[in-house]
Formats: C-alpha cells, sequence, structure tokens
C-alpha cells in the first residue's frame, strides 16, 4: 500500500473500493476527459496517449485523491495492475464518449474547515510537524474554499457534480491495512445519493500541506472518522451545487512539458507536465502531477483574474514524471517534511509552475499580446 | 538534527564574545565617464540629434566591500543601461581578483550604449570608461579601511505610476503627472545602506529609490545625471562620504514632472527632484548607527536564467525593419539573463534584474526580505528590456506589451525568485544538500 512507510506490511482486504470517474467535456473543436481516481499518485500516460489516438478526445487530465489507503501507484508504474488500471480507464472514457449529451455547466464556491496546516514554524524559524491537530487548533495556512462545478444536461437532470478541496487523504493511518478511498470516497458516495443520476467527482487541491485534523485516526474509528468527514464535505458541496451560477463560453486546454532541475542533483532535469484549462471566462485549472503547498493555491486565487481559478495537484494531463512534492520558496526555508529531504525538484518550482500555468490561462483567454509592435 | 541546531545557536549567539578574526573592509572610488560631443543619447526617439556637449558629468561610482576572501565591487554607472556582457568581462579580467557588479541609474541624458558592436569594435569613449573604471576599482580596492555598516529607510514621493489603469481594468499612458493624481502602485521608500569607516565618518551612501531619471526629455542635448546626480550632490555636501544611487524596480514609475521642457527650467525642476530624495536620504542617514560586523562573510551569487523571445521571431524582425539595423541584434530565439545576489553579513543583502522591472517586483522583495535590509537593483549586469509581471502584461500599457519588451512573460517573476533563493543560500538558509529525515 502507498502512503505511509511503516505499514507492517501489504494490504489484507477491502474495505470500500477505489473508483476512477470519468467527466468528459466537449465544447466546439476542443474535448477534455477529466478522470479523478482513488489512488495517491497515478500518472497514466497510457491513457492519454490512447485516449486522444483512438478515441479523437483532445486532452486527458488523470487526477488522483492521493489516499493514503490506496496500492502504490507511481512506483508500481510497471506492474500488471496498472497497465489493467490504465485499459480500464480507456474503457470509462470510451463510455463516455458513447454517453455525450447537449450539458450546461455550473460553477459555485462554499468553504470549510476540515483540514489544518500541518506544519508549525518555531520561533527560531524552523518547521516541526504538526500532524494531528484533534482539538482543531487553528493554524496557517490553510484554504477552506470548496469549489464546486455542477453539469446537467438539457432537461435539467444533473449528470456530473465536482468537488474541489485541499486535504491530505490521510484520516485512515498505517494501521489501517483495508483499501479504502478515504474521505474523497464518502464524499462521493454522499454526493451522489443527493444527485441520484451523477457522479460525485473529487479534485484534489494544493495539499501538500493540509492533513485532515483527526489525522491516522485508528481504525476501526478511522472508518467512521473518514465517512464524517466525507458528508461534511458533500453537505457543503452539495449546498452550493444547487445554488451555482451557469458558466458560458468555449473549453480551451494547453499542455507543456516544463524542465526542472532536480533539487540535490543539478546535473539531472525532471520533466514536469503543467496542464493549463478554461471554461468560458470564469473557470481555469492548473494542473501538476505532485504536491503543491497550500499558498501556492492562495496566490494563484489572488494572481487570477479568472473568478474561479483552481490548482489541481496529483494531477497529469502532459506526460513527464511524477514531481512530488512542491513547497514555496518560504516553506523551504524554514524546512520539514515535504519541503526538505523529501522533496525532488529544485526550490522555485511550484511557484515557477503556477505562474508558467497562470501564463498559459491567459494565452488562451486571448489575454496576452503576441504583438511585437 | 537537534545538536545541529543547538551549535548554529551557540554560534549567533557567542559571535559577539569571539575574538575578531576580520572585519568588513569598503573602499570608494568614482570616474568621470562623460563622452565628448557629438556622440548619439540614449532614451527616446524623437531627439533632434547628437549629443552637443555636458550639463553634469557622467560618473562611474565604485564602492568595494570585502571580508578579506571575496572582494566585490559594486559600479554604478550614470549611463541608461549597463556596457554589453563583452565589456563587462573586459573589465572583470582586469580587476581579478575583485569581482565587479554593475549597475546603471538609466539617466535618459547619457550616450547609447549597445549589447555588441560589429567586428567588436568598441567605440571609443566607451572603451576609455572601461579602463577609467577598472582604475577606479583597484584604487577602491587598494584604499580599502576596516567598516562600520548600517541601513535604515525613508519615504520621498518623487515618482508615480505612469500605467494609469482604469476602473475596467485596461491602462493608459499618463507619462507626466503635473497634477499629482494619486496612481498605484509605488514604492515610495527610499532604502538607504551607509558604510562609515572605523571612526565613524561616512564612506559611502548608497540609495536605493525606483523612479526614471527623466526629468530632462528629448529637448536636452546635454549630458546629465539627471536627478540622482543632484542628489548625490545634496547628500555629499550635507555628510561628506561618496554618494551613490542605485537604481530599483522603475519600469513603470516616472518622476510627476516627466520631460520637464528646458524652456520650463527643467534644470532646476532636476535640482529640486534631486535635493528632495537627498533631504529624504540625509534624514534616513542620520538615524543609522552603524556597527563593524566582525566575522561577517560577502557572499556574490550571479545565476543565469533561461527564457525564450517573448514573441514570433519573423513578426519582431519585422516591426524592427524601420529602426536602426543594430536592433536586429537584440532578437534571439532564447536569452541567458544574469540574475544577481548580493549579501555583506547576514543582515544586508542585493538582488539584481538585468533591465527594467515593474516596481511591483520591488515591493514584491520588501515584502518577502530575505535579509533584514535587502535592497533591490534594477539595471544590473545586463540590459534586456522591460519586465512586466505577468498581471502587468495582461493589462498592457507601455514596457507591458510591444517592443520594449521581448523577453517572455513570467521572466521577472522567476528572476526575483531566484535572487531570493540565492540570498537564502548565501546565508547558509537553504541547502543544497538534504538534511537527515526527522
Amino acid at each position: 500500500m502507498g502512503g505511509y512507510s511503516d505499514r507492517a506490511g501489504p494490504s489484507t482486504g477491502v474495505h470500500d473500493r477505489l473508483t476512477a470517474r470519468v467527466l468528459l467535456l466537449k465544447a466546439g473543436q476542443e474535448s477534455v476527459a477529466f478522470i479523478s481516481c482513488d489512488l495517491r499518485s497515478f500518472v497514466g500516460d497510457r491513457v492519454r496517449e490512447r485516449a486522444m489516438k483512438e478515441l479523437g478526445i483532445g486532452h486527458v487530465l488523470v487526477s488522483s485523491s492521493h489516499t493514503h489507503s490506496g496500492p502504490l501507484s507511481w512506483e508500481n508504474r510497471t506492474s500488471r495492475w496498472y497497465t489493467e488500471t490504465e485499459d480500464k480507464l480507456v474503457a470509462a472514457i470510451a463510455e463516455a464518449k458513447k454517453n455525450l449529451v447537449p450539458a450546461t455547466v455550473a460553477v459555485g464556491r462554499g468553504e470549510i474547515y476540515l483540514g489544518h496546516n500541518r506544519r508549525r514554524i518555531g520561533p527560531e524559524g524552523r518547521a516541526t510537524m504538526f500532524w494531528r491537530n484533534a482539538e482543531q487548533a487553528p493554524t496557517s495556512p490553510v484554504d477552506p474554499t470548496v469549489t464546486v462545478l455542477r453539469v446537467d444536461d438539457a432537461k435539467g437532470k444533473t449528470l456530473a457534480v465536482v468537488v474541489h478541496y485541499a486535504c491530505h487523504p490521510s484520516v485512515l493511518g498505517p494501521d489501517n491495512r483495508e483499501i479504502s478511498a478515504d474521505y474523497p470516497g464518502a464524499m462521493s458516495r454522499e454526493v451522489e445519493r443527493q444527485f441520484p443520476d451523477a457522479i460525485g467527482m473529487f479534485w484534489q487541491g494544493a495539499a501538500g500541506d493540509i492533513n485532515p485534523y483527526r489525522d491516522k485516526e485508528a481504525t476501526p474509528g478511522g472508518f467512521a472518522e473518514a465517512e464524517r468527514m466525507g458528508r461534511a464535505l458533500a453537505a457543503e458541496a452539495v449546498r452550493v451545487a444547487r445554488k451555482a451560477s451557469p458558466v458560458t463560453g468555449d473549453l480551451h486546454a494547453s499542455t507543456e512539458v516544463v524542465d526542472l532541475k532536480h533539487r540535490w542533483d543539478l546535473a539531472a532535469t525532471i520533466h514536469a507536465g503543467l496542464t493549463a484549462i478554461t471554461l468560458g471566462t470564469q473557470v481555469a485549472l492548473i494542473a501538476l502531477p505532485g504536491e503543491p503547498f497550500v499558498n501556492h493555491q492562495i496566490a494563484l486565487t489572488a494572481k487570477s483574474e479568472v473568478p474561479y481559478t483552481l490548482l489541481l495537484g496529483y494531477s497529469s494531463g502532459a506526460g513527464g514524471e511524477w514531481i512530488g512534492y512542491l513547497p514555496t520558496i518560504d516553506a523551504a526555508v524554514t524546512g520539514g517534511y515535504g519541503a526538505g529531504w523529501n522533496t525532488t525538484v529544485e526550490v522555485g518550482a511550484g511557484e515557477a509552475l503556477v505562474d508558467r500555468g497562470l501564463v498559459r490561462m491567459y494565452q488562451l483567454l486571448g489575454r496576452l499580446s503576441t504583438d511585437a509592435r | 538534527m537537534l545538536d545541529k541546531r543547538i551549535s548554529v545557536f551557540i554560534c549567533v549567539h557567542l559571535w559577539f564574545l569571539t575574538p575578531v578574526f576580520g572585519e568588513i573592509k569598503a573602499g570608494a572610488a568614482r570616474v568621470d565617464i562623460t563622452p565628448p560631443a557629438g556622440i548619439a543619447m540614449w532614451g527616446y526617439g524623437d531627439r533632434k540629434g547628437p549629443s552637443e556637449g555636458t550639463r553634469d558629468p557622467l560618473w562611474a561610482r565604485v564602492l568595494v566591500v570585502d571580508d578579506g576572501t571575496t572582494p566585490v565591487a559594486l559600479v554604478t554607472l550614470d549611463l541608461g543601461r549597463t556596457f554589453g556582457p563583452a565589456q563587462m568581462d573586459w573589465v572583470r579580467q582586469r580587476v581579478r581578483p575583485v569581482q565587479v557588479v554593475f549597475t546603471a541609474s538609466h539617466t535618459h541624458s547619457g550616450p547609447v550604449l549597445d549589447e555588441e558592436y560589429p567586428g567588436g569594435r568598441v567605440p571609443d569613449w566607451e572603451q576609455k570608461a572601461l579602463e577609467g573604471i577598472a582604475t577606479a576599482i583597484r584604487r577602491a580596492y587598494d584604499s580599502r579601511v576596516e567598516a562600520r555598516i548600517g541601513a535604515g529607510w525613508s519615504v520621498a514621493y518623487l515618482g508615480h505610476d505612469r500605467r494609469y489603469t482604469r476602473f475596467d481594468g485596461s491602462v493608459f499612458m499618463l507619462w507626466g503627472n503635473p497634477a499629482g493624481v494619486p496612481t498605484y502602485p509605488v514604492d515610495p521608500a527610499v532604502a538607504v545602506l551607509r558604510v562609515d569607516d572605523a571612526a565613524g565618518k561616512p564612506l559611502a551612501i548608497l540609495v536605493n529609490y525606483a523612479c526614471h531619471p527623466v526629468v530632462f526629455g528629448p529637448d536636452n542635448l546635454r549630458y546629465s545625471a539627471d536627478y540622482p546626480g543632484a542628489m548625490r550632490n545634496y547628500i555629499e555636501s550635507k555628510l561628506g562620504g561618496m554618494a551613490f544611487f542605485l537604481q530599483g524596480a522603475p519600469g513603470d514609475i516616472n518622476p510627476y514632472k516627466d520631460k520637464t521642457p528646458l524652456i520650463e527650467d527643467a534644470a532646476g525642476e532636476m535640482a529640486r527632484a534631486g535635493e528632495t530624495l537627498g533631504r529624504a536620504v540625509v534624514q534616513a542617514a542620520a538615524g543609522i548607527i552603524t556597527r563593524s560586523l566582525p566575522d561577517a562573510r560577502i557572499g556574490l551569487r550571479v545565476d543565469t536564467m533561461h527564457f525564450r523571445l517573448r514573441y514570433d521571431e519573423r513578426q519582431i524582425r519585422a516591426s524592427l525593419a524601420s529602426l536602426p539595423p543594430r536592433y536586429q541584434d537584440y532578437v534571439k530565439p532564447e536569452y541567458h539573463l544574469p540574475v544577481t545576489s548580493l549579501t555583506i553579513g547576514d543582515q544586508f543583502a542585493f538582488v539584481g534584474m538585468p533591465g527594467e522591472p515593474f516596481v511591483r517586483f520591488q515591493m514584491d522583495l520588501r515584502s518577502r526580505l530575505p535579509a533584514p535590509f535587502t535592497f533591490f537593483l534594477g539595471y544590473s549586469n545586463g540590459y534586456y528590456g522591460y519586465f512586466p509581471g505577468i498581471r502587468e502584461a495582461v493589462a498592457g500599457g507601455y514596457g507591458a506589451n510591444g517592443l520594449p519588451t521581448w523577453v517572455e512573460v513570467g521572466a521577472g517573476e522567476r528572476m526575483l525568485d531566484r535572487g531570493i533563493i540565492n540570498v537564502y543560500r548565501l546565508l547558509g538558509k537553504l541547502s543544497d544538500q538534504p538534511e537527515q529525515p526527522q
């Protein structure tokens, strides 16, 4: 299993099944397949390549919820399970393509505090880890924003509810050896109960330093806590979905592979796949295959003039490698888990990717002059 | 990990009790680099002809700081831009082991300078200036004495944001703003680094402020350092020592009385602007307590960053067709830009970018402060046009779009980040080796 290095052994069974959900959007000449998997770090290059070639899909974005109670994924990319999963995802995209109907998209925003910042900066300017915060002491930075997309068919029947939120799915800890989607799975089930014809999809945000208050809750209580947290998120998401406002305009996407330096081996290059997608002039997504710290999401929201600009971590749409944690420059200076020894890419990579995504976004919207005069 | 942390603490706290092994030394020198009359002038496309003489001399001023192992010369130039890479290297070769950081005031009343010259033929005046600068660096180095250093700041409102943003987000260019309409963003901070000799007498006063030196307009055909020169004269008359102007990030900042016509007393206006700034500096300098920095280190790191051409190459070449052919030399598919980080002890740092950054970068640096006193050096170690922030590039206006900016959007953000990262590295706050997991 993936997520913790101190598990006693492999999985012993399945508590709740891991699901991949596909939302295929097509507008004008562009089509984008959004896939959300209950996995830790699934890159799925073959899914993208095959869906583009065999199914004629314009862009494919494979996102993982980052559950810590699933199988190792990026590390298992040569396994049979990985290949079979890729096949299943291609089949799911094909099914979504068959089910294409005229649809409308709506967007809205709410907020809920389910996570805390797990890094505490001491007076000497060094981070210590604050994994669990059952007392819900205030921490900073945290982004409580829940952004929701609702997709309806022409008759108003809801086909998909997509929920973007930033928090590690680590309610279940290393003592749990049963496969589970953690709180995002519970969230999806609850959304799907309230919208019976819809899929309830989860997009993980910049959760690199955000943990659930009741992190690593011991089993069996951990399952109940994941359920409670998932339902709380679902309740806010459903409230927002019902009052979401329409999105109009075109769908645009672009991808790029950005070359980054290895932080500890300056001779090595890491290829980071970066995806930018815009939906009308109201919604934009910047997606990257790593774990950005939440300040990247907060900075992106502040910098972007698109009202709903989402940073999706754990998401691959352009090839390249899994790039691991993306601390901010400040966080790298204070150190701690995810900011020091267990990072891979150079300091400043997160800022560079987010800014590059922002430039791409403005290019997609035609808002950056290309006129040399 | 814990042990390491304790040992770092002991180092810091016992610093005052340990015997003095070395001090920061400093020396200053200057050289007149004013070209002869007859040279084409920088800054405005609509001048009537080449220069006709000198209003006030253009100086290169040199401050050398040395910790005993890393001598660094900060060379400030009364020029529109720094010299081209080959010319800067020419000086650097001649002053080893001193390392050199060049920075220009961006006066618009100086001579034209180019990145490179056909056949490597550097104009006579420029070659003479380079030789004079190399000599001045050696003089400053040879005259270095134990120094006391301190910093402080004040505010002055010489400049306004010349890009006026309308309520719909679009931009129109104000240029001058004689009515003093408030515009945004503006950074009124005047940051001052004061370097004294061991007796406490000022050796050098460095002033970091962001405003285009464009009090003189295109009708002026005589060389001038513009308001920074008048500012230096004022400071030197009040405090002694040598005054330096370090241009900040004025890519979008002009004086309220921009391009004052000569018949409207541009010379008087220039002197007044310099004095206004000078008064703020003298006030700030009076409050600065300088101290010696035993065992302080000097750090210099210049990284080369690679950026793309912003525009389609053929289109930009076509756009340049009506201008002198030398402009074609500025078009390259990729640019290699030097980003400068300089630290003096753990209190003072400089971050430099090679062109005209918009003022938001300077404000951003000041809000992030990798060292307690961090100065922003625009026009440093090269010249690659304007660097608007991403948001300014989207909003548009002069310097944000079109010919004056040709490096890809986002380059400014990357260079600022790298400059800050390298200050942290120089201060030992970011290691290139992974610490042991906790």
